[in-house]
């Protein structure tokens, strides 16, 4: 990675939340806004419920930094909604989000040394 | 009762255009979808404040954001034209110069009240002077008619020399009544005003 692009992703950093579910749900394939609400609501056990203007506030900020893209192809229309947007992860949005991971996890080794975290069960 | 949608339709248009025309659609689907699974009335009752509390923090941001937006890019392009920047902003700052010392010397003469007390009730009347000068108090006297809740107050200027060490100079004097800083609602500038005290003393 160069410098310019190392500087980019970390300008990024830290993920809110909602960003960094939302990317984690888009690295699994493409989606379109309404499945990333229902997998966000699913993943973080009904914690993390978005509306819709946080939503679709969200898309569109992470459009605007490149992190993700509208995807030109559609589902059979007797599959879905022909007129849903569907949204896929960009390269950027891949590295930021591996970024925001490392820094979890480093925040999270801290806490082990100066906490002792309980083994999960 | 009113449609959910078609309220919730209007209140969208509360978002900022460009946003609204690229998210109008799937914002109404989603709220149509979540609607219709809050089936009783408590549910759609909770629904709606969480929908109003989405648009009351989303609104704001997305404004924000198109505002960035907008600065970012105006910055970017007078960057790119620096003279052309440089002229513009030289223009405002001597129109905006100039709009403010116009405005200046229009509210000083015009706009702005006279610094007396109920500057629209004075009256600037032309008196002869031998009857001014004989209402040392400025009460109705000397039969010159003043109806009741009125006062008068005169005033007579004229030059005079002053000499202090030895050296002259010429100033503007000007003998009032008693009562002409009261009535003005002034207070002069250096000293005190006239007490009534004074008038009598001097009226003897």
């Amino acid at each position: 990675m160069t410098k310019a692009s190392q500087s980019q992703v970390e300008s990024l950093l830290p993920l809110s939340p909602t960003i960094f579910h939302m990317l984690l749900a888009l690295g699994e394939g493409e989606r379109h806004g309404y499945a990333l609400k229902r997998e966000i609501l699913q993943r973080t056990g009904g914690k993390l419920n978005l509306g819709s203007g946080a939503l679709y506030g969200s898309i569109n900020k992470m459009l605007e930094q490149g992190l993700i893209e509208e995807s030109d192809e559609r589902p059979d229309a007797h599959l879905d909604d022909e007129r849903r947007r569907y949204y896929r992860i960009t390269p950027l949005g891949k590295r930021v989000a591996q970024a925001e991971a490392v820094r979890m996890r480093q925040l999270v080794r801290l806490a082990e040394d100066r906490l002792g975290l309980p083994q999960i069960a | 009762m009113a449609d959910p949608k078609q309220i919730y339709r209007f209140l969208l248009k509360l978002y900022p255009a460009r946003f609204r025309e690229e998210y109008e659609a799937p914002l109404e689907r989603q709220f149509r979808d979540d609607y219709a699974q809050a089936r009783v009335r408590w549910a759609r009752g909770l629904f709606w404040l969480r929908a109003l509390a989405d648009l009351a923090t989303s609104i704001p941001c997305e404004f924000a954001r198109e505002l960035r937006q907008d600065l970012t890019y105006a910055a970017r392009v007078y960057r790119r034209r620096a003279l052309v920047t440089v002229l513009a902003v030289t223009a405002l700052a001597l129109a905006i110069g100039g709009a403010t010392g116009v405005f200046s010397v229009l509210n000083a003469l015009l706009i702005r009240s006279l610094p007396f007390h109920d500057p629209e009730r004075l009256v600037d009347a032309p008196i002869p002077i031998t009857i001014a000068m004989t209402m040392p108090t400025g009460k109705a006297r000397m039969g010159l008619a003043v109806k009741p809740g009125f006062e008068v107050a005169t005033y007579r200027s004229s030059d005079m020399n002053l000499s202090r060490s030895g050296q002259a100079s010429r100033a503007r004097v000007t003998k009032t009544t008693v009562n002409f800083f009261a009535l003005l609602g002034a207070e002069p500038e250096f000293g005190r005003a006239f007490r009534v005290r004074t008038a009598r003393t001097a009226s003897r």
